[in-house]
């Protein structure tokens, strides 16, 4: 069994640590505890963007009395609104609407087309018509006698 | 073959019903540039009659009766309102409502 010869050695890893983590930098700020008490009772004026010039910045003190500075106004309720609804009068104009709609010749079911014909032919004063109008009822009548013995 | 024979009839029947409404003037022309459309009604609407077919059948029955024509068997009842014609057997076949078939129905009878 043969030996390799490697060359090879093995690097040590270096170890990156975070610069950002807690374990780095130690902020380099202190800040006292009288400090934090006047921030905590608004002693301390606070910085805030000036609503009539955001690029810059103005101080603004904040009153510690007034707890909330926005004061809403102070508005009575109005009296519910009075509507006047119409007193229930007959739609005039809806029923003649609707008498509209009503076709203007009404025929009875009971009747078919030819029975029409066969009554309304003899008064128009067209012989030649009228006997259509018998021809084709009579031949309805035929057909449907045969078709009741099929 | 008998329905043939029925579909002639009916087909002469409906010819000479839009020949007749044709010549009535009541017939609706829709013109063009270079031609003109006629709308015709269809006639037989299963087992009716077109209005406008029965109307103009109607106006030509009143026309051509009268009152004294009653005694063959037709009846004519008049209102202010609607006019009924009634069939053979006495029972109303027709009513009409259209106050200007009416008005004219009663002006041919006074």
């Amino acid at each position: 069994m043969g030996m390799l010869d490697a060359n090879v050695s093995a690097a040590p890893i270096s170890r990156v640590e975070s610069q950002r983590g807690a374990s780095g930098i130690q902020p380099n700020i202190s800040v006292s505890k009288d400090y934090i008490e006047d921030l905590i009772h608004n002693k301390i004026p606070q910085i805030t963007s000036s609503p009539q010039d955001p690029g810059r910045f103005a101080r603004r003190k904040l009153d510690p009395a007034s707890e909330n500075p926005v004061a809403q106004p102070q508005v009575a309720p109005s009296p519910p609104r009075r509507v006047d609804v119409p007193s229930q009068q007959p739609n005039l104009e809806a029923a003649e609407r609707t008498a509209a709609f009503q076709p203007p010749i009404v025929t009875s079911p009971k009747y078919s087309a030819l029975d029409l014909l066969l009554v309304l032919a003899p008064h128009l004063a067209d012989p030649e018509f009228e006997a259509q109008v018998v021809e084709a009822h009579n031949e309805q009548a035929i057909i449907a006698g045969e078709g009741n013995y099929a | 073959m008998p329905e043939d024979k029925e579909k002639s009839a009916l087909e002469k029947l409906e010819a000479k019903l839009i020949k007749m409404w044709k010549q009535s003037g009541q017939a609706s022309v829709i013109s063009g540039r270079h031609t003109e459309f006629v709308v015709e009604p269809k006639v037989f609407m299963g087992d009716k009659l077109h209005p406008d077919i029965l109307k103009f059948l109607v106006q030509g029955y009143l026309a051509n009766t009268s009152t004294q024509d009653s005694g063959a068997g037709n009846d004519i009842e008049i209102s202010p309102e609607k006019l009924v014609i009634k069939g053979p057997d006495g029972k109303k076949m027709i009513v009409v409502r259209d106050k200007e078939i009416i008005r004219q129905y009663i002006a041919s009878q006074s």
